[in-house]
């Protein structure tokens, strides 16, 4: 059973279950199209739909695909698979620096944010010269900042917590 | 009035260099279009004389489409829709130590597919016009089809998981307000996304924010950085362009060209068609997407004839071929012109300038563009682990740019994660980014066909252009199937015929080994 569950077993299944879901919320939108087409392709969700099953029958087939792949796999393919595991950390710990980011840009403002964002992400990038990780974020983050809000007058979130 | 020698007199070609270099970095920065460029510096233009505020506007139109490129292939991030394809081999070149050598066939394939797109502006504009109105919604539907059939030259073996990608990029471009019947669709109650998903939001997400998280893992991992020789590698010059290239430029001109002249199309879709053609038409499929000059050739060249073609319905017909154009038609109106038939009339004179600055505009792009080199290449030269943070705050800039709304920046990081998700499992993203540039004006005139005809199918096959088109786009789509079905059939039998000759040759060994032994 384990051989069968890799990364790409689970995205077949994940795109099969969001098209699902998706269709659930296509069925929900109820019929409004123009004219008298409506009742065929002229509603909003008729051309959702056709995508949406189309999708589920293209996913499944390429869960079946995988499946059949995964089953002919060798143990020594599966080692390998735990190191890839181990590797993601820093993938999914700059994810999770990005989310932090987007919630809290709009409390801390664009400079303070972006330069913590930067020194984080150069942290996990491996920089140990502690000079470097403080002068590169905070001087490109207020390049940025200059830039698009007072040369392209293009408005960026600013410290708004008090 | 403007005549020849106010344009060489007086400060037009420095504004058209200061509009160039406005557009190149309003391309450079993802985040900011050549649209963008063309609306803020409006307002610059009002006191300026004709000739000089056609200068300024034209050089940021054609500056603009080019900028997109320079990131594009340097780090992976095109600043526009119209620069998404040059990724595809731009970027591989680049990582191959060719940077310098993609640059310049960006810069210079762009000169000449916008050289070629002037030429049939001068010639053809009043008649190509006239042949662009005759297109309504079967034919956008036809297409935008066209279009989309090059997902099986994107997905070559992953077909399954190609077309995958093609259908989920084409159902985010339906998340938002119906564009006939204004019903928000899959919004999940959330305001933000009643504007649907950007699409310079989602090129950040899926080429560079996915990009980045590669990159942190193999920096993690034995492969380290590694090396890319930002020097290495020659600048193609224009002739020698043209003698490696000459059938891929002039198919790529050509294809640009004639989606311009089609209103309400654009850069990115003419870049696209133009890629999928290159493929479909080289001995040497394989090759693109790993660094293939001549993805980067049609690209570049498809993507920058679109200004000539673009300006054809605008200055025949009072129709603007795409967003900026549309822009400049409130730049003419301002300067007291009307576009139209009447254009030529009355101000031929006019005319006749923006052809001569259309094309000054492209020459003055090519040698900044070339003089540039030098400097873009500095990029490459940043360690990755400085370079990368940068790349990743330039993109949560770009992406909030857009619409000022930090929510992008979430939709960037999701499609961030896809995009990395799909490079681990072999799913390719260029379909992805194809379904939701193309999702929109398939749907919406698809829909609109439907209506007009009251449901009746045979709309698309009884217009001939459609027509045409819909043959070829599924010709388009089912030779590369074919082609590989042949291939690997073709294998197939060279497999077995080889295993039963090895099997004749094992049985003659072991009766030759009987016979001695009888013996």
């Amino acid at each position: 059973m384990k051989k069968y569950l890799n990364l790409n077993v689970f995205v077949s299944l994940g795109i099969i279950i969001l098209a699902v879901l998706w269709l659930r919320l296509a069925n929900s939108m109820g019929h409004t199209g123009i004219g008298d087409t409506a009742s065929v392709w002229g509603t909003a969700a008729s051309v959702p739909k056709f995508l949406l099953i189309s999708l589920i029958i293209v996913g499944v087939y390429i869960l079946i695909t995988e499946l059949r792949k995964a089953s002919k796999s060798k143990p020594a393919e599966n080692e390998d698979s735990k190191e890839e595991r181990k590797k993601v950390f820093y993938p999914i710990a700059l994810m999770v620096m990005i989310l932090v980011y987007t919630l809290v840009l709009e409390y801390f403002g664009f400079i303070i944010c972006t330069i913590l964002l930067t020194a984080g992400a150069m942290l996990l990038f491996g920089s140990k010269n502690i000079k470097l990780i403080v002068a590169v974020p905070v001087a490109f983050s207020v390049f940025l900042f200059v830039t698009f809000r007072y040369v392209l007058l293009i408005n960026l979130p600013t410290f708004s917590l008090f | 009035m403007i005549s020849i020698a106010s344009i060489f007199s007086g400060l037009t070609i420095p504004i058209c260099i200061l509009g160039v270099v406005a557009g190149i970095i309003f391309g450079f920065l993802p985040g900011l279009s050549a649209t963008m460029g063309v609306a803020l510096l409006l307002p610059f233009t009002f006191g300026m004389e004709t000739v000089d505020s056609f200068a300024l506007l034209l050089g940021v139109y054609v500056g603009g489409i080019y900028g997109g490129s320079i990131t594009a292939i340097l780090i992976r991030t095109p600043g526009t829709p119209a620069a998404a394809a040059t990724v595809l081999d731009g970027y591989p070149m680049a990582q191959q130590g060719k940077a310098k050598q993609a640059l310049s066939i960006a810069t210079f394939s762009s000169l000449l597919g916008g050289l070629f797109s002037c030429v049939i502006l001068v010639f053809l504009s009043q008649v190509l016009a006239r042949f662009a109105l005759r297109f309504g919604a079967p034919e956008y539907f036809a297409v935008g089809i066209f279009g989309l059939s090059m997902v099986t030259a994107l997905s070559r073996k992953a077909l399954a998981k190609g077309i995958a990608s093609v259908l989920i990029g084409f159902l985010l471009s339906t998340v938002g307000l119906d564009l006939l019947t204004a019903v928000p669709r899959f919004t999940l109650g959330n305001v933000n996304m009643l504007a649907g998903i950007e699409i310079v939001t989602a090129l950040v997400g899926l080429f560079a924010v996915s990009e980045i998280f590669s990159k942190v893992e193999d920096v993690r991992s034995e492969k380290g950085y590694g090396e890319v020789k930002a020097l290495a590698g020659k600048i193609i010059w224009p002739l020698r362009l043209i003698k490696m290239y000459s059938l891929n430029l002039l198919r790529s001109s050509i294809i640009g060209t004639a989606v311009g002249i089609i209103p309400a199309t654009g850069a990115g879709t003419a870049s696209w068609i133009s890629y999928n053609e290159a493929i479909r038409v080289s001995k040497d499929k394989e090759s693109f997407g790993k660094g293939n000059p001549d993805g980067i050739v049609a690209s570049e060249a498809a993507n920058n004839a679109v200004t000539g073609g673009a300006l054809v319905p605008l200055l025949a017909l009072g129709v603007p071929g795409d967003t900026v154009t549309a822009v400049m038609l409130g730049a003419m109106m301002i300067q007291g012109l009307t576009p139209g038939p009447m254009l030529f009339v009355n101000h031929a004179d006019v005319v006749s300038g923006i052809y001569v600055l259309m094309v000054i505009a492209n020459i003055i792009m090519a040698i900044v563009g070339i003089a540039g080199v030098r400097f873009f290449l500095k990029v490459l030269n940043v360690p990755t682990n400085v370079l990368m943070p940068c790349v990743l705050a330039l993109c949560c800039v770009g992406a909030c740019a857009v619409r000022g709304y930090t929510f992008d920046i979430q939709c960037a990081l999701v499609l961030g994660i896809v995009g990395y998700l799909f490079a681990k499992t072999d799913y390719p993203t260029p379909p992805m980014l194809l379904g939701l540039i193309l999702g929109q004006t398939i749907e919406s005139n698809f829909r609109r066909a439907m209506s007009q005809s009251f449901g009746d199918w045979t709309v698309f096959f009884t217009r001939p252009i459609s027509c045409v088109l819909l043959i070829v786009a599924i010709c388009a789509f089912m030779w590369p199937i074919v082609m590989y079905w042949i291939d690997t059939l073709k294998a197939r039998k060279k497999s077995a015929a080889e295993s039963i000759a090895e099997a004749a040759t094992a049985a003659m060994d072991v009766a030759d080994a009987k016979e001695r032994t009888e013996e």
